[in-house]
């Protein structure tokens, strides 16, 4: 049963503002936990002692500050940004099976990323080229939002089936794409590119991981101040529209909105799937559907479950380290069934 | 006085631009449709399935546009009056929702209030009271903390209805609220209506397949028939045999009770 009081009383922010004060609380001991762990035994308290010699001190700093705080940071932002675009994308395709990556807008994010890596333009841990390469995605993204507008367009609306088959056909048709344009211009880095493709959490520069919190801050603030319309955007466009909103002007901010955290997510960490779908259907069946209160708390779940999911695939087969897609899908792929499956059981029974 | 207004509206969803190929048939059109609804006053719109009764509805409560003529709120031209303020002056009930997510049934009827709140959406105590208020009209307060998706038919309705009173708009317009319900839910959301329009003057206007409810319950009928309006009146010039012959196909039987008003049997399709 949802945790809303029985008769209760609307939205409040101060039980908003309590419930993000816990699950930073949450993620909080979430990225000490990854940050303690890793192939090299280096634990985060080595940086507070004083009694440890120069040069062990230094190394253990490079292992804490230069390369596992980057990663655990990088994956708490994607993850955030995942799932926020995940609970937008659900309320404005009116489809709680939407998902940055079922609908192949990660797939459109990745060949935009891939093309500036293609021509060198975005190559490199620059800032400036990070920047280059997130528009490029945002391109990708946006396009392969517009082509699902299309052929919603055309038949009226979006069926489950419809959705779920573009999505499929487009995600292979990218990866084919991208795989052919990296066997064409660089072989040496197809497998680094594979694992992008899978959807991996790299160590990153500071530069490219401070543009990409800063992009994605900007979409979360756009999409919680958003999140009242999303309410309304649920109930469809006749009863949005005589509630006093305009559906096609929320819905073109948000999905801007959206495809920017996904682009974002997306150029940096690659096509991690299902956290869009998984963590904003726990937190709706925890607190409820009102997107006022599901919008933050499923960025910071989001922000949480991709960190944990980092730790695990840099630690279950240490020192081998996988990519974190595999964990997600492994976990998202049964949970997609069941909604599915849920879902149809509940039209055909009335 | 008259608050809702129609004038030589006209309708296609054949609009070029707008038409598909391969599109399946096209709904209703409307054809040069003048309405004059007065404060106050509780309207059924009739006619058969296709007459263009929920098109015409849609057009009256903006969420369509006509190609020709004009619809007016309080003197006012509903395309330029935006949708915000809109909402403050009219309400819409439909035939049915199907929201996306399980809201709860408070968290639907407060979304009523959105047109009363400020920038960010927050409601307040008293818009809180104000829902808790209508759902106590509409007899369904209990269900407060329920979720939407899990109620019967008849107490979705009561909802709906009851976030069209949340919105405290003097215009309510609703598209066959009793479709789904059987006969002891029809005759309890017209006898709802009816005191909503009695003891607060609300004006409602309301598409209905039910013929002999509308008679019993509405002061005037309008009926349409392929897009246009082919009679405007009192029950009893309304519901005659001829009308009920030309536009629904149907023989029928009228007789006049003096409590219930017209009463149509139906005596089957023509020879």
């Amino acid at each position: 049963m949802p945790l809303r009081e029985p008769a209760g009383g609307g939205f409040r922010p101060g039980r908003l503002a309590g419930i993000c004060a816990a699950l930073l609380g949450l993620l909080l001991l979430v990225l000490l936990a990854g940050l303690s762990v890793g192939a090299a035994p280096v634990r985060p308290w080595v940086l507070l002692s004083r009694a440890s010699n120069g040069e062990e001190a230094a190394r253990a700093r490079d292992i804490l500050l230069g390369l596992r705080l980057p990663r655990i940071l990088l994956a708490a932002v994607v993850g955030a940004a995942l799932s926020a675009a995940g609970v937008t994308f659900q309320a404005v395709l009116r489809n709680p099976l939407a998902d940055p990556y079922i609908l192949g807008v990660s797939g459109g994010a990745a060949l935009g990323a891939i093309l500036t890596a293609a021509f060198g333009a975005g190559d490199g841990t620059a800032s400036a080229a990070g920047l280059i390469r997130s528009l490029f995605a945002f391109g990708g993204a946006a396009g392969t939002l517009l082509l699902l507008f299309a052929l919603a367009r055309a038949s009226g609306r979006i069926s489950n089936t419809s959705l779920l088959l573009t999505g499929a056909v487009v995600n292979a048709f990218f990866s084919a794409l991208i795989l052919f344009i990296i066997t064409v211009v660089d072989y040496t880095r197809f497998q680094s590119v594979f694992f992008w493709l899978v959807g991996t959490i790299e160590p990153s520069g500071y530069g490219p991981l401070a543009a990409t919190a800063a992009c994605v801050a900007g979409s979360l603030l756009g999409l919680v101040l958003l999140s009242g319309r999303l309410n309304l955007l649920s109930l469809g466009d006749d009863e949005a529209r005589s509630l006093g909103v305009e559906p096609d002007s929320i819905k073109k901010l948000a999905i801007i909105a959206a495809s920017l955290a996904t682009a974002s997510a997306v150029s940096m960490s690659g096509l991690i799937g299902f956290v869009g779908l998984m963590v904003p259907h726990a937190t709706r069946a925890v607190l409820g559907s009102d997107h006022r209160s599901l919008l933050p708390a499923a960025a910071l779940g989001g922000a949480i479950f991709l960190v944990a999911a980092d730790t695990a695939a840099r630690t279950l087969l240490a020192p081998v380290e996988m990519p974190v897609g595999i964990i997600t899908a492994v976990c998202g792929g049964p949970f997609f069934l069941y909604l599915f499956q849920r879902r149809r059981a509940r039209e055909m029974g009335g | 006085m008259s608050c809702l207004q129609a004038r030589g509206i006209t309708f296609s969803y054949a609009h070029p631009g707008r038409s598909r190929p391969g599109a399946a048939e096209l709904p209703p059109q409307i054809r040069n449709v003048d309405i004059d609804v007065g404060e106050g006053e509780f309207v059924a719109l009739l006619g058969p399935n296709g007459a263009g009764k929920t098109t015409l509805l849609r057009l009256l409560g903006g969420m369509l546009r006509p190609l020709t003529g004009s619809v007016t709120l309080f003197g006012q031209v509903v395309d330029s009056l935006g949708l915000a303020q809109k909402a403050l002056w009219m309400a819409f009930v439909p035939q049915e929702s199907r929201p996306t997510f399980d809201f709860s049934v408070l968290e639907l009827v407060l979304l009523g209030r959105w047109p009363h709140l400020g920038l960010l959406g927050i409601e307040g105590k008293r818009d809180v009271e104000i829902a808790r208020e209508s759902l106590r009209f509409t007899g369904v307060v209990d269900l407060a903390g329920r979720p939407f998706g899990s109620l019967s038919a008849g107490e979705k309705q009561r909802v709906l209805l009851a976030r069209a009173l949340a919105q405290q708009a003097r215009v309510v317009l609703l598209d066959e609220p009793t479709a789904f319900l059987d006969l002891g839910h029809q005759v309890r959301i017209y006898e709802l209506l009816r005191r909503l329009c009695r003891e607060f003057g609300t004006t409602l206007l309301v598409a209905s397949h039910d013929l002999n409810l509308a008679g019993r319950y509405c002061g005037r009928l309008v009926l349409m028939h392929e897009g246009e309006l082919v009679r405007d009146g009192a029950p009893r010039e309304v519901l005659t045999e001829e009308l009920i012959r030309s536009t629904y196909g149907v023989e029928a039987q009228v007789r006049h009770d003096p409590v219930a008003g017209p009463i149509i049997i139906a005596r089957g399709s023509p020879p």
